[in-house]
């Protein structure tokens, strides 16, 4: 009888000194959190850099060599300022052609009036009168061609050897140089008008993108100590003003073409829903390439429970949380997860507001060592 | 008396002890069998004393009995419950401990004690020796809750509060160990001291040499009354212990009525292990002992 006596104690203080292993290899361990009350901040703040509303292109209006380049890429022009000057030697043959052409159409056209002359006085001969006088119009139909042509080279010359500044503005691209061929109408940059306003291009997501309102009022910094994305290094302004708050509005929300991503880096699932913003950002002096930020304060409509995105699960049922319940025995508590079905309201980043199935006692798992079921035993972290 | 009337009054009389026999016994054995039940099990036996708020449970075998119904052999045995206690409950071996803490040194302490007072109170000639065990008497004659309100003020004042000192103390000095120790010492023959004594032996000597192994019988006795009263307490804990943690495993089982039913059980079973282990190691060497108590006609 001795030996099971000592058995027995023997076998409870093993049981003791190995209790706190056996509770972690049979428990899982939940992190717990009581949710908060309020509401969501569904701000967004977001960094871009200012694009023109409108760009002009600059096309070429003939197919010429670039003979000069008068600007740079980012520098402000105004309305006419000459641009690039080619060389329109090409042209300048061409019309000297029609224009000896012409030259010949009418020493031609003298020479039938001169053969219809005597036909007149002799009289008779219809036939061969009338065959005259037809090709008489066709001669001068012909030069009246020629003209136009002539005309037209010449006005080609006077608009086109100098491509002027459409508009006030930005050199944004200019991608050709000194002695390159260009065709008629190939793009050879833009400039960006000031008159038609920049505007701030920012992506968002989420609930945070559904509270966007088009017409919402916004600030948008623009700092303009910065060196313009675009622009080349000598273009830093030194003049201490750094950045400028100027009023914004937003004038379009549409959705993000695929894998535009947001810059703000905001992640996880919510890239599905991604909508791009346009904010149009009122103010003079403004530059392409401009760093700006925008900041938009708001707040989910109704007040909830603010709990962790994480700890929301969705099953067929809807969604819900596992909350930590206590049944007290004489032996201590023992701690089970159970699930908690919940109407789940704006979710921004990582909270999301819960509208209904809570109380604010009620303690949600945050984190759990081994994926939970309900009605789970757990440990309390 | 006929023979038939002496056959018929010895089987009424093992009939009436049978019967007392199964009415104590019941609580134990019943203890015993529903320990090996499952949880759900359980539930369904002894559902009906949560009443009627009882938890609604969609699994129809866990749905409770109208009444408790007393079962004796589980539908499946597991040891579910077992495991449950041991394992998932440190806080159950927690309290073990603490009732080991509490008692094993009330038992040393008490038989020692006890032993040693008894050969005073009995074979040692002192001025007002009887009027000392009258009054050490007295102490034992007066319930626990008469002297609960002194004891926690002596408590208090040695600092003992909240400690288990508080228990241990007058565990050890108990009166019964003495009252008990002294009835078995009394039993020794004065002869046997005297002789020790004209060969020259002290009084310790004569208590190493004579007393000691003759009451040992007794020492077991004690220890095991010992054991089995303090293994039980209640009161005590409840009283001078605050922090639950610190609390035997007594108090525990006294508040079975709460919680998990299937959990009690098991927990039960393992708390009277130690006493029916150590009840079943003494009780040779208790009635051997009492057999050849030293007064041999």
């Amino acid at each position: 009888m001795r030996w099971a006596i000592g058995l027995f104690f023997g076998i409870l203080l093993v049981l003791t000194f190995l209790s706190n292993t056996i509770q972690s290899l049979t428990l899982p361990k939940v992190a717990v959190e009581k949710p908060s009350l309020g509401s969501l901040d569904l701000s967004v703040t977001e960094d871009g850099y200012l694009q023109p509303a409108y760009s002009a292109p600059l096309a070429p209006l003939g197919s010429w060599k670039v003979d000069r380049v008068h600007v740079d890429k980012g520098d402000r022009v105004r309305k006419g300022d000459p641009l690039i000057t080619f060389d329109t030697t090409t042209t300048e043959r061409s019309l000297e052609d029609e224009r000896t052409r012409y030259e010949q159409e009418r020493i031609r056209l003298e020479q039938s009036e001169a053969q219809l002359k005597p036909l007149w006085r002799e009289g008779g001969q219809d036939e061969a009168i009338d065959k005259l006088q037809k090709d008489l119009q066709v001669q001068k139909l012909d030069m009246e061609i020629a003209r136009r042509k002539i005309a037209d080279l010449e006005k080609l010359l006077r608009d086109g050897r100098v491509l002027r500044a459409p508009v006030d503005g930005v050199v944004t691209s200019l991608n050709v140089e000194e002695g390159a061929n260009v065709g008629a109408g190939q793009s050879v940059g833009a400039i960006a008008s000031d008159a038609s306003g920049y505007q701030l291009v920012i992506s968002a997501s989420g609930d945070a993108a559904d509270a966007l309102r088009i017409g919402t009022e916004v600030t948008v910094e623009v700092n303009e100590a910065d060196v313009p994305q675009e622009g080349d290094g000598a273009k830093i302004k030194f003049d201490g003003m750094g950045v400028r708050q100027l009023a914004g509005t937003i004038s379009s929300i549409e959705a993000a073409s695929g894998g535009s991503g947001g810059s703000g880096g905001s992640g996880g699932d919510a890239g599905s829903d991604a909508k791009q913003v346009t904010i149009d950002v009122d103010g003079t002096g403004l530059s392409p390439g401009l760093k700006a930020s925008v900041y938009i304060p708001q707040e989910s409509r109704g007040p909830g429970f603010k709990i962790p995105a994480d700890a929301l699960h969705s099953d067929d049922s809807g969604t819900y949380v596992f909350v930590v319940t206590t049944k007290e025995g004489p032996l201590g508590s023992s701690y089970y997860a159970e699930k908690a079905y919940v109407d789940a309201g704006e979710q921004n980043d990582d909270t999301v507001v819960v509208l209904n199935g809570l109380t604010p006692e009620e303690r949600i798992v945050t984190d759990s060592s081994e994926p939970l079921s309900d009605g789970d035993r757990v440990r309390l972290d | 008396m006929t023979a038939v009337g002496r056959s018929v009054a010895t089987g009424a009389k093992l009939a009436l002890l049978l019967a007392l026999a199964a009415l104590v016994l019941f609580p134990v054995a019943l203890t015993l069998t529903n320990a090996f039940m499952s949880e759900r099990e359980i539930a369904h036996h002894y559902g009906a004393l949560d009443g009627a708020d009882a938890k609604e449970s969609e699994d129809p075998a866990a749905m409770p009995t109208e009444r408790v119904t007393i079962r004796w052999v589980p539908e499946a045995a597991t040891l579910g419950a077992f495991a449950d206690v041991l394992f998932e409950r440190p806080k159950f071996l927690t309290l073990f401990w603490n009732s080991v803490r509490l008692t094993a040194p009330i038992v040393l302490g008490q038989t020692a004690v006890g032993t040693l007072a008894a050969y005073a109170f009995a074979k040692l000639i002192f001025p007002g020796r009887d009027k000392l065990f009258f009054l050490y008497l007295l102490t034992m004659l007066m319930p626990f809750q008469v002297t609960l309100v002194p004891n926690y003020l002596v408590a208090e004042k040695l600092g003992m509060l909240h400690s288990y000192g508080a228990i241990v103390w007058p565990g050890v000095f108990a009166a019964f160990g003495v009252f008990l120790m002294r009835q078995f010492a009394a039993g020794i023959p004065d002869a046997y001291l005297e002789a020790a004594r004209i060969d020259g032996a002290g009084y310790f000597r004569a208590f190493y040499y004579i007393v000691l192994p003759i009451v040992r019988p007794g020492m077991t006795a004690l220890a095991l009354l010992a054991f089995a009263d303090n293994w039980n307490m209640v009161e005590q804990p409840l009283l001078f212990l605050t922090e639950p943690f610190r609390q035997p495993l007594s108090v525990y089982l006294s508040q079975i009525a709460s919680g998990d039913r299937g959990v009690a059980f098991a927990s039960s079973a393992l708390y009277m292990t130690p006493m029916v282990l150590l009840f079943l190691y003494g009780e040779d060497r208790l009635v051997e002992g009492i057999g050849r108590s030293g007064i041999k006609g």
